[in-house]
């Protein structure tokens, strides 16, 4: 398959989880990959397995020097870029009670400054390629956080609303640059399997997450980034501004209760 | 060239133009054998001859989604056709003159609301009963923009689409572990002839145009793609959404 022929695609928090599956997803679908992410060990490990197809650019999305050097070098390597899919993300859930100030600070800076950062220099790179797709990972959790992600859930409202000022935006300006974001809800990443691992019940908590979806399992990465993947590609052409869920149901359905909600 | 409904037997209804036909041409040429369901049996007739002339499969159906007995033949002729129902895009839907809420018409009312709601009702009953029995299948109800936001002069068209979307979700929770997934697909402004006899004049559909951040109405093509995701086995974990095409409008 070839929906992404000849696209140049910048990856953040392309090193592991949902980010790796977009990254060879893409890759398998025609484009050229720039796999960032702070994690260099991973992200240049990824980035041989592409070949020619794919480089890597250390990144920490809260830096704004980080972000100018690796879109000039996604520029340098391949072009202009086509589209930026944004990933990297922290989650680390304690409720209202236990969570910390520096805990509020750290996810809202990843997420919040992260796409900030993220859209202005990828919009002015996409401006120079005549055409862009912005494409947010958020959560279930943005929509309906639970009392466990206040911070987080907080974090990714604010992403959300910059996904769609951005869209809003960049369709006034008349710059063919859509931007919309992804929600999923419980997705099998290391992020989950550590989560699980350290629960005193991992096949109990596992239970507990899948039977959250009408679909009762969890998703696997290649279902999210096939809606990513979508929204990236021209056949979303008349997209923006769109909270695409991939979420098994789990927002149609009245609010789970009990642990890990 | 892997196509994506490879083999899968679809039914849509309202399929004989504007964005039915879009998607009964798209999953056509995504592999899939199409019954091109739509109240006037002639042109459901001439688009599914046009599709095999393409080379694709598809055959026409005659059927008023207002009434069950028809949609229920519609789907035993797919099963008596294919031997199976997997995927149904709900897109019957019309559309009433404009007026204010205390200047609409009794007659409009149930017109309009028997065809946009207890049409998608019906629709899902036959196919999801067909999917059952099969252990599993997609379903795509047309909601719209207007699911979410207003339209003044248009509060019958905007209920019946609010309707759409609360069916949708509800149904997919419901079937949630059936292996059925129903999901609605919202539209903006598309350029189809339902819209271009609806809204005549040009500074009208200028209006129309500006509702939308991408200042232009969509095409029937767009929204076939995203019915077609959908559909598709790219949607796996997707049920009870509502996906949304329509130049940004909503997120105004």
């Amino acid at each position: 398959m070839a929906r992404l022929n000849g696209k140049i695609a910048m990856i953040t928090g392309g090193a592991a989880g949902i980010g790796a599956g977009v990254v060879r997803m893409f890759a398998a679908e025609g484009a050229r990959v720039a796999i960032a992410d702070i994690d260099a060990a991973a992200g240049k490990a990824l980035a041989a397995e592409l070949g020619e197809r794919g480089i890597f650019s250390p990144l920490d999305v809260t830096s704004e020097g980080d972000w100018q050097r690796a879109i000039a070098q996604v520029e340098e390597a391949f072009g202009p870029l086509d589209i930026l899919v944004q990933s990297a993300g922290i989650s680390r859930p304690a409720h209202i009670e236990a969570a910390s100030l520096d805990e509020w600070r750290a996810h809202m800076s990843v997420h919040g400054e992260g796409a900030f950062l993220g859209c202005k220099y990828a919009i002015q790179s996409m401006k120079k390629a005549g055409a862009g797709s912005i494409v947010n990972i958020s959560s279930v959790e943005s929509i309906r956080p639970g009392p466990l992600f206040v911070c987080y859930g907080a974090a990714k409202a604010a992403q959300d609303a910059i996904t769609k000022t951005v869209a809003l935006h960049c369709g006034e300006q008349g710059y063919n640059i859509r931007c919309n974001s992804v929600h999923p809800a419980a997705t099998y990443t290391p992020l989950l399997e550590q989560y699980l691992k350290s629960a005193p019940d991992p096949a109990g908590l596992e239970a507990i997450y899948a039977g959250m979806q009408p679909l009762n399992r969890i998703a696997t990465v290649e279902e999210v980034a096939h809606a990513v993947l979508f929204l990236a590609s021209d056949d979303a052409s008349f997209m923006t501004g769109h909270q695409m869920y991939v979420d098994g149901g789990v927002l149609a359905k009245p609010y789970p209760k009990g642990e890990g909600a | 060239m892997s196509r994506e409904l490879e083999n899968k037997v679809v039914l849509i209804t309202g399929a004989a133009s504007g964005i039915g036909a879009a998607c009964a041409e798209l999953f056509a040429r995504e592999g899939a054998r199409v019954g091109v369901a739509d109240v006037s049996l002639d042109a459901a007739d001439a688009l599914a001859a046009a599709i095999r002339e393409a080379g694709g499969e598809a055959i026409g159906i005659a059927c008023d989604v207002t009434r069950g007995a028809q949609v229920d033949a519609a789907v035993a002729q797919l099963v008596a056709t294919w031997g199976r129902l997997d995927c149904a895009v709900n897109n019957a839907g019309i559309t009433v003159p404009l007026a204010p809420i205390a200047e609409l018409e009794e007659a409009d009312y149930e017109r309009l609301m028997a065809v946009n709601v207890k049409g998608v009702w019906l629709s899902m009953r036959a196919e999801i009963r067909q999917m059952l029995t099969q252990g599993g299948g997609s379903i795509v109800n047309m909601a719209s923009a207007l699911s979410h936001k207003v339209h003044p002069g248009a509060s019958f068209y905007v209920a019946s689409k609010f309707a759409v979307a609360g069916m949708t979700r509800t149904a997919a929770v419901e079937y949630g572990e059936s292996g059925i997934r129903i999901n609605g697909l919202c539209p903006g402004n598309i350029r189809t002839p339902m819209l271009e006899n609806a809204v005549t004049d040009p500074a009208a559909v200028a209006a129309l145009q500006a509702l939308h951040p991408m200042n232009r109405l969509g095409t029937p093509g767009e929204i076939a793609q995203a019915a077609l995701w959908l559909a598709s086995d790219r949607a796996s974990f997707t049920t009870g959404a509502l996906l949304t095409a329509d130049g940004g409008w909503t997120a105004r």
